[in-house]
């Protein structure tokens, strides 16, 4: 291996581990204390994340919308600190919807919108109930700095984009790479199988099934703090679960023969088709599935909403990194046990 | 045969303390903290451990080696 390509690798990853942690959250909409509206005056406290609320009080509006069409101003706001406001809203007895959202627009933070159900009491509900006091044209202006994107319930944890996601596409990379060695240590010619091919196979598997026992824990651990379990019933989460159980099942097999040359051949043949079950199981089903994991539904793995320029600034070099640095523990271990078959033969 | 065994063993040991560290209250508020900023760090620690676990495998292999070239010569 090129001495440049590890100093890039090194490179690469410590960029994409600074900057992983180090760039900013955009702002965004946290919570608001209100657990139910009513006719006449609402005071609650509205909480924003990364916000600049005391920083720039002077443009601050915050508002109840209601199926946004109406909205309603609040007309008594008190700043606390950058991210809290107590805000008072006056709402009439007859409105439009109970599709209620809260949303606050300031100079530098752009709108941010907080959408937790809120209950309701005493309204009177009738179509096409407008209010020409407050002209607000629910407007999306976007946050105009540079940050993370803010996304509800995740918040910080996008940023673990950068440490889970690289660990599939290694294991990714690596499983390729031993499928093409497992093709060319069968492509021989006829009766012989060549051992070395068969070594770099299985090198590059042992490796990979680290990259996809990192993927599973760091999920796992990720899941549990966005959707509230370990382990939830996705296909893709199954299908992982799927792929890791027939790579522990390819290095049992081969650790079952003892014969070397039918070690090989066994193997490669079972590398083949585990290779084929986790495109299968992790590239294309979940495609065609529901679930909670991102990259459903004949989406693309990421919308444009899951990965947004900033993301991409750290999540490319991030995976650039962990490839090289995956292919370059492959090259090791490869090493280490041919010389380990050397040292036997001589012994 | 010994040190393959060791990695499972390893995450196995590291998953359970997770399960385990869980199931107090007090773990949940900690990685709820400002905006699940924790979940991060548990996530890369996660991996570099992981890494670190693998590396120390494949030291432990040259290490035999040249004990037994040690072993072999004199």
């Amino acid at each position: 291996m090129k001495n440049w390509i590890k100093i890039l690798c090194a490179a690469l990853l410590l960029y994409a581990a600074v900057f992983s942690l180090w760039h900013p959250m955009a702002p965004g909409g946290l919570a608001v204390s209100a657990t139910e509206l009513h006719p006449g005056r609402n005071d609650f406290e509205f909480s924003g994340y990364g916000t600049h609320f005391k920083e720039a009080e002077g443009s601050l509006k915050v508002y109840v919308s209601i199926d946004s069409s109406a909205v309603y101003c609040a007309d008594i706001l008190q700043v606390v600190d950058d991210s809290r406001v107590f805000v008072s809203v006056f709402l009439p007895d007859t409105i439009s919807s109970k599709r209620f959202g809260f949303a606050a627009n300031n100079d530098v933070d752009g709108t941010i919108i907080v959408d937790s159900p809120v209950g309701h009491e005493g309204f009177v509900f009738m179509q096409g109930t407008g209010n020409p006091d407050c002209r607000y044209s629910v407007r999306q202006e976007e946050f105009s700095g540079f940050g993370f994107p803010y996304q509800p319930i995740i918040i910080e944890s996008i940023r673990n984009l950068m440490w889970h996601v690289p660990m599939w596409f290694t294991m990714f990379v690596l499983m390729t790479i031993g499928f093409i060695f497992s093709i060319r240590a069968l492509g021989k010619e006829e009766g012989k199988i060549e051992l070395d091919h068969d070594l770099r196979a299985s090198s590059a598997a042992a490796v990979g099934l680290v990259f996809c026992v990192l993927g599973l824990v760091t999920g796992s651990l990720w899941a549990r703090f966005t959707w509230g379990d370990w382990w939830t019933n996705d296909p893709q989460l199954n299908g992982a679960m799927v792929v890791f159980l027939v790579y522990v099942a390819y290095f049992i097999l081969r650790s079952s023969t003892p014969d070397e040359d039918k070690r090989a051949r066994l193997s490669a043949i079972f590398n083949i088709f585990a290779f084929v079950l986790m495109v299968v199981l992790l590239m294309v089903m979940p495609r065609f599935t529901e679930g909670l994991h991102p990259g459903k539904s004949g989406n693309p793995a990421f919308s444009k909403y899951d990965l947004d320029s900033s993301l991409r600034s750290v999540f490319y070099p991030a995976c650039a990194g962990f490839i090289l640095l995956g292919y370059w523990i492959y090259r090791l271990n490869y090493r280490i046990q041919k010389l380990e078959q050397h040292h036997e033969n001589q012994n | 045969m010994k040190i393959k065994t060791k990695i499972p063993l390893t995450f196995i040991l590291l998953l359970m303390f997770i399960y385990s560290a869980s199931a107090q209250t007090g773990m949940e508020e900690y990685f709820y903290q400002s905006g699940k900023i924790k979940v991060v760090v548990g996530v890369a620690a996660i991996v570099l451990v992981g890494l670190l676990v693998y590396l120390w495998r494949l030291d432990n292999r040259v290490t035999r080696m040249e004990k037994d070239q040690k072993g072999g010569k004199s």
